[in-house]
């Protein structure tokens, strides 16, 4: 079912949303960058905003319009809101000779976004298979994902480090959204076409006053979005991708991609799909309690593969290695898809620009075939 | 579909019996201490042992298998974790959860010849399957090959001995360095093979020790015809949640917690050729 919402029935829906007890999140402007953070309204949304990314490069500068969505993604993802970077599993309390295990306590707030990229939909989807998909699963994330409400805003101006469309993830959201929205211009107002992606989204639309689309409107909407698809930053060739990733851990090109690797793990943590994460086990002062949480971890510390008294991957080029293969080889393997949805910001991230989709293709070049 | 939030959550273990097998490895004898019955295992499961505050270690349990009361950890005490937890007196509460991950095929051992080969501390891993397959009714012959340092660094002398007693078993130990007590063999546990392998028709392999040694064993092995599939080794590698969420022991696409430890030679052949992977 496809529908138009005006601006401010895209007001009321994150009210109504607000009435029911959601969080809405959204992307705003903090940190001189755009990130998803709470919302009262929709004003603060980051409105006639456009980033400008690059290989280690990343700044936001006005738009002529007053666009609402004329960004790409920020630093973080939706990654910090179903899977936060520190949680605590369980404590241990001493009850006189004997330690009880208890596990902590689950308190969710329930989360709604406002403005979810494709890309993040699709990252979450890959979430689901990792943490999900198993035999063991986490209960944390799974009652996170259960109560949150997405409403998805399709990309009509990929970024210069975007490459969705080669991961097929973008730039229109295919699914994992409550519902979905094409932001246009029709006589100088903004329109927001939109179609329900689940019963919780259709009668949550029903709440608010929208109508049907025009002729024009529907044009408009799918041109936009299919000029995204033609206009991505970079692409990446993924026929053979992963098969040639994983029979080539031996390849020249690991080693001169090390020596500008600085091993700073920024693009794990900017990755909406790493999903690895580290122990931390404390106690109290008075040995009364322990506590043993979790936090992201990165690939590239040397802590990551220690064991026995040394790192398994002492070498950068081990690590970089490790953390690409897996994220386009490995992945396809252990989940059934690959951990890239070519949002591209372990490219802005990188403080010194290491791309991927530049480095893979000059790897396959100095490769007989 | 299972919860982490209880496959997550560790269980109180007291310490009923420690003994020091070598200058620095440690076996612990441990109950349950929260009312309820023990693990069970199949040989070379993993259990994730700690010390709450401390953290956690995967060790595969050294006891026999059959063994309903208690269980038993051999851990090398080389980094904090570990140190911490061999230090545990008797009375004191470690931590363990589990069992994880894949065991020794015991099963494809009927009516077989078995080669197990250990290096160090890599015999306690196989010491489960070695009693369970040594006290089958129907098994062919067994080869035993064990290496480590220096005579003081073997483990579990007292069990190779009787092993050695039992009809069809055949013990070969050798060490790396012989000081002035050893008078047996001296080198690689490869060098053991040709003794090994005469009185073995087509056995199954089961391999436990370090990387190198996994490395040259079974390639030696697959020289001598044996088929790859039929080699079996443990691969260990950092871990944190043993259930294949936290991501720290791949070893390329493989999740050595959920696919491993054991696994046979022929998925990780290629790999372990690589250099730190």
């Amino acid at each position: 079912m496809s529908f138009v919402l005006e601006r401010s029935g895209l007001g009321q829906l994150a009210d109504s949303l607000q009435e029911d007890g959601f969080t809405v999140y959204g992307p705003v402007v903090a940190d001189r960058a755009i990130r998803y953070r709470p919302i009262e309204h929709i004003d603060e949304l980051a409105i006639g905003i456009r980033d400008v990314q690059g290989p280690g490069t990343y700044h936001l500068v006005e738009r002529p319009d007053d666009a609402m969505f004329g960004h790409t993604v920020g630093v973080t993802s939706l990654k910090e809101l179903f899977f936060p970077p520190h949680r605590t599993v369980w404590t241990a309390t001493r009850d006189g000779t004997s330690l009880v295990y208890a596990a902590a306590p689950q308190e969710h707030p329930r989360v709604a976004v406002i403005g979810a990229r494709s890309c993040e939909l699709a990252a979450l989807a890959i979430h689901d298979r990792v943490l999900l998909g198993g035999e063991y699963v986490d209960p944390d994330y799974r009652a996170r994902r259960a109560g949150a409400f997405i409403v998805s805003v399709d990309c009509t101006e990929p970024g210069e480090v975007c490459f969705c469309a080669s991961m097929g993830a973008g730039p229109a959201a295919t699914g994992g959204f409550d519902l979905a929205l094409t932001e246009i211009q029709i006589d100088g107002g903004w329109e927001y076409v939109g179609r329900c992606g689940s019963e919780i989204g259709e009668a949550r639309l029903a709440r608010v006053p929208h109508r049907a689309p025009d002729q024009l409107e529907i044009v408009e909407a799918r041109s936009a979005v299919s000029t995204a698809s033609t206009s991505m930053g970079r692409d990446l060739e993924t026929l053979g991708l992963a098969g040639f990733l994983g029979s080539h851990r031996e390849h020249p090109r690991w080693a001169e991609i090390a020596e500008r690797c600085l091993a700073c793990g920024n693009c794990t943590q900017a990755c909406p799909t790493c999903f690895c994460t580290s122990t931390i086990d404390t106690s109290s002062l008075d040995g009364f309690t322990a506590t043993r949480s979790t936090r992201w971890d990165s690939c590239f510390s040397l802590d990551f593969s220690f064991m026995g008294g040394r790192p398994q991957r002492s070498t950068i080029d081990a690590r970089y290695r490790q953390w690409l293969t897996h994220k386009l080889s490995g992945w396809v393997d252990q989940f059934g898809t690959s951990g890239c949805v070519g949002c591209g910001r372990c490219i802005t991230w990188c403080p010194v620009g290491i791309d991927f989709t530049v480095e893979i293709p000059l790897m396959m070049e100095t490769v007989d075939a | 579909m299972r919860d982490s939030a209880t496959g997550l959550i560790p269980r109180p273990f007291t310490v009923v019996a420690r003994r020091e097998e070598t200058h620095d490895v440690t076996t612990l004898m441990v109950e349950p201490a929260d009312g309820r019955s023990c693990f069970e295992f199949a040989p070379a499961q993993i259990g994730m042992i700690g010390v709450p505050g401390v953290g956690e270690v995967p060790i595969s349990f050294s006891n026999h298998p059959d063994s309903t009361r208690c269980l038993a950890v051999t851990i090398r005490a080389v980094g904090a974790i570990t140190k911490a937890i061999t230090s545990a007196g008797i009375g004191d509460s470690i931590s363990i959860r589990g069992p994880y991950g894949t065991h020794w095929p015991v099963d494809r051992t009927r009516g077989r010849d078995v080669l197990f080969v250990a290096g160090g501390v890599g015999l306690a891993p196989l010491r489960s399957a070695i009693f369970a397959v040594a006290e089958s009714d129907d098994r062919g012959s067994l080869g035993i090959v064990y290496g480590a340092q220096t005579r003081g660094d073997m483990l579990f002398r007292g069990d190779l001995e009787i092993w050695a007693e039992l009809e069809n078993v055949s013990v070969w130990l050798t060490v790396d360095r012989p000081g002035e007590t050893w008078s047996g063999n001296v080198g690689l546990v490869t060098g053991l093979f040709d003794g090994a392998l005469e009185s073995l028709d087509r056995p199954l392999v089961m391999m436990c020790g370090p990387d190198a040694m996994i490395r040259n064993a079974c390639a030696e092995l697959v020289r001598r015809g044996v088929e790859a599939t039929e080699i079996w080794v443990t691969m260990e590698r950092n871990m944190k949640c043993g259930v294949g969420l936290c991501g720290h022991c791949q070893f390329g696409p493989l999740f050595l917690c959920r696919e491993g430890p054991v696994l046979p030679y022929d998925r990780i052949a290629d790999l372990i050729e690589i250099r730190e992977v």
